[in-house]
């Protein structure tokens, strides 16, 4: 469970450190164009395709590891801790689920993605298949983290 | 089962499953690939999948929402409030409830400079709670004050869920950030003009600490007044002098942020790692449920649920009182179980469709939409920004008293939604001056 | 009654929407006598624009609008023929060279059939313009402009003549040239009503820079195609047919509407000055000479000659077949096309095993 936890703080610090590049490029390329008439070539491909991808599924197994998802709670604290319990094991087997399949599909997309050396619509050759090798990983962080907390919240008989 | 069936089926599970503590966006993710398969087979889920997350989150236009999340937690975590708000406080501290007004004020300039509402809501309570506390203020309005003045986040650029909404519904993001402006002011008066009736038909509201700073404090709250205006003068204004284009002013209004905060002296390792982790964390958590919601769309599309939901409305009448009437009743129903992001990614499937076959402006029903969805972060029994403020405070004022407190804002809301929809040019004028 | 679902990506004023799907869907209704009943989306609601491929493909729409350029690796002879944008400006012949070329040439079949789509009609875009906020008519007016480009072939053309090439989403177009962080957007005529353009593009130029046809008007689903009768099958290629003649006549109209608005609001329409069309010239023969190397090393085609020219020969063939006819004239493309196009194709046996 420390590995898992120390796997998705350390993809959350690339995640961070995909966020600072994005200010820090976007704010260059404005002032590079501002002041110079130039510009940063790449600036919209990099954002949308690397940075953006990277800092939204590398957060994902932090936001789970801290439980910081959206959910709604009000029915769940009326109700007796057995089943607070209960629905807390539920959610997380729906969750191994889903980014179960996720992860599945998504490394079947990154591997032929890879195969076909994917680029994107460009003004010049701009390669996007090594971005979508942060969705495979990115699920298996979350995968891991909801598998963790479950063992967790088995372990202190008590929904997390 | 026809497939309409399903659509509805699958909307109900959904909506159970949130009632139920399972994740917004898993809820919505999960029933839609079931449903898929149930209506088509396992394929066309595995399409589906494949064919979703990565070419929606990497848009160049969503990449504001981490941007603005980012420049408003800078703003918190290197306190960049406190000055304006102890400034406003000396030139306010005479009108009856100053407090509470200066308060108001305070989060409509945070809000300026702040892509959320939970984030606005959350920097000011902080600050702002304690010291109407202090000052013997009723606990319900100090604390309603916040939460419900907190929702300008959303409605005064910038504003994630505007970002979300016009790329969602190919509206302008420009526009509609234009189009949020009046409306959010319009909310902060009315809430100042109803805390002054207030105190003045019941002074014991507002406490009876007499506020006599001395001269030094008054030089030094009005030494730490810049920060906050500095940072939306270069936002906004590199907005309107076409410096940089409304995607781009996330990224430069959070570099301008910390160079802000480093000359404040404020820009600590630990101011940063608080604000880039809980904007990593803003942000995932909302690209979760947005990737649940287009699973959604997709799933509800398939099933032929909005069509034959809007249909309905239509069938019904084709005015636009009518079709506003329901979705007003859609979401003060849903938002008081659901939290604003999740209940604006999960209803659009259903309502854009509507709004596009009955011919309304989406941009000015974007801004009833996010006010009505700002109603949503104060209602109980789930109230977003109350829970948050409840919690900030550590209990220390019970729920209930959050809720009662707000029952008069609420009530300007409904009067604020109604001046917006009989005066669409409230919302519409700004961004038909600028484009 | 056969219901099916059909996507476009673009809003439903672009007549690849308009024409090609809202009202192609009518169309299909009506001369199937309502046995095939099409649901459109328009938008990217259901398909985003770089997965429309794919969800024909995976069956999530049994219809759909491809734009191959989203997809450069997927559907390499299709983009390969696109290199060619640049050297064509006729709309109508192009839409239909390209419809006869995509059905008949065998590797460009055997593309279509290895990325799980049939391909039953074209589309075009109008030959692009540039349109900008200062006078662009010469070579010295071009130099330093800030340009919104799409696509490969024109970016380097504006960065030879000294002009920087802007990857920005069509969405921000309107904002940079407001703005001023463009100075000039190449895009059809037509945007400066649609996406209101006028208004901040004063001066346009009428030099051509490239159009876009690459990719499947309607690509549909192998499985879905297969389980369609004969008949069927006949009525979708009609109503491919007309679709075709009615999306270039409206886009024609839309043309020559946003040109005629741009200058009741004051706006000037340029012909190029001769050294900047002369260097456009100079660059399209510059292209023509290297698009076999570029089919062959960038697209990995292996008998590129054969692709390209077989491309071209179906350009001139539909050139000399339109010489004479009314380009506004609906029955009459749509006539030329059935009898040129879909009457040589067997509906027992195309796109099928
Ligand atoms: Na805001
Ligand atoms: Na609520």
């Amino acid at each position: 469970m420390q590995a898992v936890r120390w796997l998705n703080i350390g993809s959350a610090i690339l995640a961070s450190i995909a966020m600072l590049a994005m200010m820090v490029n976007i704010t260059i390329d404005v002032a590079v164009r501002y002041f110079l008439n130039g510009q940063i070539v790449g600036t919209l491909e990099i954002v949308s395709f690397y940075y953006m991808v990277s800092l939204v599924f590398l957060g994902l197994g932090y936001v789970e590891q801290r439980n910081e998802n959206i959910r709604v709670d009000l029915f769940a604290l009326m109700m007796p801790q057995w089943a607070q319990l209960a629905l807390y094991l539920l959610a997380c087997v729906l969750g191994l689920g889903f980014f179960a399949l996720l992860f599945w599909q998504s490394l079947h997309d990154a591997l032929r993605a890879t195969l076909n050396g994917e680029e994107a619509m460009s003004n010049f050759a701009f390669y996007i298949w090594p971005a979508r090798w942060a969705l495979p990983v990115g699920f298996a962080c979350v995968f891991l983290a909801i598998l963790s907390n479950l063992l967790t919240s088995i372990i202190r008989r008590k929904a997390l | 089962m026809s497939n309409l069936e399903v659509g509805i089926w699958g909307t109900v599970i959904a909506l159970a499953l949130i009632a139920l503590r399972v994740p917004v966006g898993l809820a919505l993710g999960l029933v839609s690939i079931a449903g898929i398969a149930v209506m088509f087979n396992m394929n066309v889920a595995w399409g589906m999948i494949s064919a979703t997350p990565f070419d929606y989150v990497g848009q160049w236009e969503l990449s504001a929402a981490p941007m603005f999340l980012l420049m408003g937690f800078i703003c918190s975590s290197t306190d960049m409030t406190r000055g304006l708000f102890l400034s406003l406080r000396l030139y306010l501290a005479r009108l009856p409830g100053g407090l509470a007004i200066t308060s108001v004020g305070a989060c409509a300039f945070f809000a300026a400079a702040s892509g959320s509402s939970v984030a606005t809501a959350s920097a000011m309570s902080r600050m702002a709670v304690p010291e109407m506390l202090n000052n013997g203020y009723d606990r319900g309005l100090a604390t309603g004050t916040i939460a419900a003045s907190g929702t300008l986040g959303s409605l005064i650029p910038p504003s994630v869920l505007l970002i979300l909404y016009g790329v969602y519904a190919q509206v302008s993001v420009g526009q509609l950030f234009m189009a949020g402006f009046i409306p959010g002011i319009l909310s902060a008066l009315i809430y100042i003009a109803m805390i002054m009736v207030r105190v003045k038909l019941k002074p014991e509201l507002a406490g009876t600490v007499a506020f006599n700073p001395t001269p030094e404090e008054r030089a030094a709250a009005l030494r730490d007044v810049w920060p906050l205006p500095t940072l939306i003068l270069v936002v906004l204004g590199g907005i309107f002098t076409g410096v940089f284009s409304p995607t781009e002013a996330g990224a430069l209004g959070a570099f301008a942020a910390m160079v802000i905060a480093a000359l404040r002296r404020k820009l600590t390792r630990g101011a940063m790692i608080e604000a880039v982790g809980q904007a990593v964390v803003s942000t995932a958590s909302i690209f979760i449920i947005l990737i649940g919601s287009l699973f959604f769309t997709r799933f509800l599309a398939l099933s032929g649920f909005p069509r034959a939901f809007s249909d309905a409305i239509l069938s019904v009448s084709t005015d636009a009182w009518w079709i506003l009437l329901a979705v007003a009743v859609i979401y003060l129903v849903l938002g008081m179980l659901i939290d604003s992001i999740g209940l604006l990614l999960l209803t659009l499937p259903i309502l854009i469709p509507l709004v596009d076959s009955s011919g309304i402006n989406a941009v000015w029903f974007g801004i009833i939409v996010i006010k009505l969805l700002e109603v949503g972060l104060i209602t109980p029994p789930i109230g977003l920004n109350v829970y948050m403020i409840n919690g900030a405070l550590n209990n220390r004022v019970t729920l209930p008293e959050i809720f009662r407190g707000i029952t008069w804002f609420l009530a300007m809301d409904i009067v604020t939604l109604l001046i917006l929809i009989l005066f669409p040019a409230l919302s519409l004028w700004l961004p038909s001056m600028a484009y | 009654e056969t219901s099916f679902i059909a996507n476009s990506f673009y809003d439903a004023a672009v007549p690849m929407s308009g024409e090609g799907y809202v009202k192609w869907a009518e169309l299909v209704k009506e001369l199937s006598d309502g046995e095939l009943m099409p649901e459109v989306y328009t938008g990217t609601v259901l398909l985003a624009p770089r997965a429309a491929l794919q969800g024909v493909r995976d069956n999530v729409a049994q219809v759909v609008h491809h734009a191959a350029i989203y997809t450069p690796s997927e559907l390499p002879v299709a983009n390969a023929v696109q290199e060619l944008g640049f050297n064509y400006s006729d709309p109508v012949s192009t839409i239909f060279a390209v419809t006869d070329f995509s059905m008949n040439n065998t590797e460009q079949l055997a593309e279509w059939k290895d990325k799980g789509v049939v391909y039953l009609g074209a589309y075009t875009t109008p030959p692009y313009i540039l349109m900008c906020s200062s006078p662009v008519r010469t070579l010295a007016e071009i130099k330093g402009k800030r340009v919104r480009t799409a696509g490969s072939a024109v970016s380097v053309w504006v960065e030879e003549v000294g002009g920087i090439p802007v990857n920005v989403p069509s969405s921000e177009m309107y904002t940079g040239l407001e703005r001023g962080t463009l100075d000039c957007a190449t895009n059809a005529a037509s945007d400066l009503v649609d996406r209101s353009l006028l208004e901040v593009a004063e001066h346009t130029t009428l030099l051509h820079t490239g159009m876009y046809w690459s990719g499947p008007q309607w690509g549909y689903n192998p499985s879905f195609w297969a389980g369609l009768s004969e008949t069927q099958r006949g009525v979708l290629m009609e109503a491919s047919a007309r679709s075709m003649a009615r999306m270039v006549i409206a886009y024609a109209m839309k043309v020559e509407n946003g040109l005629a608005k741009a200058e009741e609001a004051g706006g000037q329409v340029y012909e190029p000055a001769e050294d900047l069309a002369g260097s456009a010239d100079e660059f399209r023969d510059r292209v023509l000479a290297s698009v076999y190397d570029k089919a062959r090393e960038q697209y990995g085609l292996e008998n590129a000659e054969a692709v390209i020219d077989d491309f071209r020969g179906a350009m001139s063939k539909w050139q000399d077949l339109l010489a004479g006819v009314d380009l506004q004239d609906e029955d009459a493309l749509t006539a030329l096309a059935m009898e040129h196009i879909y009457n040589g194709i067997d509906p027992t046996t195309y796109g099928l095993e």
